[in-house]
């Protein structure tokens, strides 16, 4: 059994991973093997900073060659090290998923010798976890960037998820801040495996069943919030990416000249999460939300920017829209305008009924017509005011859904 | 005003739903026979019998889709106090409309009921995670909870599915309701002894909570979100929120 140092010094150094998200893949269970996954994912526990815990995250090593600038494990630190056997990871994600503490495993590792040796630790540990210790539950890989793509894809066939991360949006900020890696050494293997999987769809794949995710850090380099809406637009397109994370940088050093000393800031994050699922979910392009050096605004959620810079859209007449343009009412989350659909077949629907409903109108009784009338404020900059007023109360989570507050809590995070 | 008591089951409802529509009115409560006894209303016990269960049942499967139809027995494993009367007006207004309105939720008696199953579902979909298993000395995997609603017969299918390799018990402490299962077998009791079960210390437990606090980041804490997702009322069981670990 691990001890109980080993299993906090390797937690420490992987916790700063955003994603812990256990969906997307539908393993049913097999002869002797223990467990299998479900597609919508299952949150176990939830931290004090309110993150959903659904995998056993945890690194390999963080014993590292690298020295990225913004990262805890970089070699320069002086922090506790420790390096974790492939033995001891498998037995403990058996033992805590035979608890139900845990819906799998997200293993990652800090660069130890060379991608290549680092690279197939893992490999080795997810094998023998599938052959030898029979789980059939959830495998999130972190890639190591730089590795041979031979075991990358092998260890792809093992693995329901594998993400390598970006880090850094553009090359200028990775030479400044992680001088030992490069743009192009990380998008390789990701095109790599988006090709691989592509390769393999028309057979019945056990290739990456959840496809590939990656995370950004924000805050810690210059680019604004439309130069990484954009990237992340063209990953989603190009690269059929999951899934991006944006992770508000922590300032874990405190040493550097080159890093900003307050972190990102979690408003900013949280923006940036709604701004991706307008594009994921809501029919939005990264243009239409924020031009490439362009921030989103702080003080009301990108949907409501949008409508206030697009007054000839609206009011929207709440019985006749379609769903593609009731999605665009600021206010009006996915099961809102699903609710909506639903029951105005039934009769047209007046503001009694939208109460009724528990649709929240306060942000969206300025842009919707009802029966007709607009019940909103004529004026923008009232409009302005009233929509700053209320916002800046919520609870900032970089995977909280939907925005609207009403149904906060019949959301699980993590679940897409 | 005019009280419906019933028996605690869907034949209970059922029948209370004959009733009105034969005697042409609709009751300003159905309750069971625990409930408090209003003086100021008129109350009516209400008997079960085949033919009215018969009729009713033979009219909501031929208006409801399956799904909606199959959902009636969900609702009921609600613990909210008042469920029988929110399943009886979600059923009357079905049998007036005559046809599956269930998506109308602009209106209030369909909007409550679907309130009423979305927490059922809810709280079944949320304790698929929160259920900690403790192992005992012979290797069976022994899990205490007390939900709000009777959600056993819910989650129980996912861990046999799950875990059908290892011998476990689910023990829903509020009612006494046992889920048992084993390679062989699996089946839901009531009041069963398990002091053979012994004494449970499981030594993971704590190795749980040491990952549970080093993955948490203390420079991002946001407690009150974590409530939201983790009622405090469901920590008694699980062994990560346990002080005493």
């Amino acid at each position: 059994m691990i001890s109980n140092e080993k299993l906090e010094i390797l937690t420490e150094s992987a916790k700063y991973d955003v994603s812990c998200s256990s969906s997307g893949s539908n393993k049913k269970h097999v002869n002797n093997g223990l467990g299998n996954t479900a597609y919508q994912g299952i949150c176990h526990s939830f931290s004090p900073d309110g993150r959903c815990i659904s995998l056993l995250k945890i690194v390999m090593t963080n014993i590292c060659i690298y020295n990225c600038e913004y990262c805890v494990n970089r070699v320069t630190n002086d922090i506790p090290r420790a390096i974790a056997t492939p033995n001891e990871i498998c037995e403990l994600v058996m033992e805590f998923y035979k608890r139900n503490y845990i819906e799998g495993l997200f293993l990652s590792s800090a660069v130890y010798k060379n991608p290549n040796y680092t690279m197939e630790l893992l490999l080795e540990t997810v094998t023998k976890l599938r052959k030898l210790y029979g789980f059939n539950g959830y495998i999130h890989l972190k890639g190591i960037p730089g590795a041979d793509n031979l075991l990358i894809m092998r260890a792809g066939e093992y693995v329901d998820r594998m993400s390598f991360n970006l880090e850094l949006p553009t090359e200028k900020s990775l030479r400044l801040l992680a001088p030992q890696k490069s743009k192009q050494q990380i998008l390789k293997p990701m095109k790599f495996i988006t090709g691989e999987k592509e390769a393999n769809s028309s057979i019945k794949s056990k290739f990456l069943p959840a496809g590939q995710t990656t995370q950004i850090i924000v805050g810690a380099s210059s680019e604004n919030d439309g130069q990484i809406l954009n990237l992340s637009n063209a990953l989603y397109s190009k690269l059929k990416l999951k899934r991006v994370y944006y992770s508000s940088y922590v300032p874990v050093n405190t040493n550097s000249k080159l890093l900003p000393t307050n972190s990102g800031g979690l408003l900013r994050e949280h923006r940036l999460y709604q701004a991706d699922w307008l594009i994921r979910f809501y029919g939005f392009t990264a243009s239409e939300i924020a031009s490439e050096n362009e921030n989103l605004p702080l003080e009301y959620d990108p949907k409501c920017a949008w409508a206030l810079k697009h007054p000839e859209l609206f009011p929207v007449d709440i019985n006749t829209a379609p769903l593609e343009t009731l999605l665009r009412i600021p206010g009006i989350g996915y099961k809102s305008a699903i609710k909506i659909i639903s029951s105005r077949k039934f009769g047209k629907l007046d503001y009694s009924d939208l109460l009724k409903m528990k649709i929240s109108l306060k942000r969206a009784i300025h842009f919707i017509l009802i029966k007709g009338k607009f019940l909103g404020c004529e004026k923008q900059n009232e409009v302005k005011k009233l929509l700053t007023a209320n916002d800046l109360n919520l609870n900032y989570t970089q995977l909280s859904i939907f925005s609207s507050d009403e149904i906060k809590n019949s959301i699980l995070l993590g679940e897409l | 005003m005019i009280k419906y008591i019933i028996e605690d089951s869907y034949d209970g409802i059922l029948s209370a739903i004959f009733d009105s529509f034969i005697f042409k009115e609709k009751p300003t409560m159905v309750t069971t026979f625990e409930s408090q006894i209003d003086l100021l209303s008129a109350v009516k016990n209400i008997k079960i019998t085949k033919e009215k269960v018969d009729r009713v049942d033979k009219k909501l499967f031929s208006i409801l889709s399956l799904t909606n139809y199959k959902l009636i027995k969900t609702a009921l494993l609600s613990g909210q106090e008042n469920k029988h009367f929110i399943i009886f007006n979600y059923l009357y207004k079905i049998i007036s409309c005559n046809s599956d309105v269930s998506s109308m939720y602009n209106d209030s008696d369909i909007f409550n009921y679907y309130t009423l199953v979305k927490k059922i579902t809810l709280e079944a979909h949320r304790f698929k995670g929160f259920i900690r298993f403790s192992k005992s000395k012979n290797g069976i995997f022994y899990a205490k909870y007390s939900p709000d609603n009777d959600i056993t017969s819910l989650i129980f299918p996912h861990f046999k599915k799950r875990f059908y390799i290892q011998p476990f018990i689910l023990h829903d402490v509020k009612r006494n309701v046992f889920a048992l299962s084993n390679k062989e077998k699996s089946l839901i009791a009531k009041d069963l002894d398990i002091s053979m079960l012994g004494d449970i210390n499981d030594d993971f437990a704590k190795l749980f909570k040491t990952y549970y606090n080093s993955v948490t980041i203390s420079t991002r804490l946001n407690k009150k979100l974590m409530k939201n997702y983790m009622p405090v009322r469901y920590w008694k069981y699980i062994d990560e929120k346990n002080p005493l670990l």
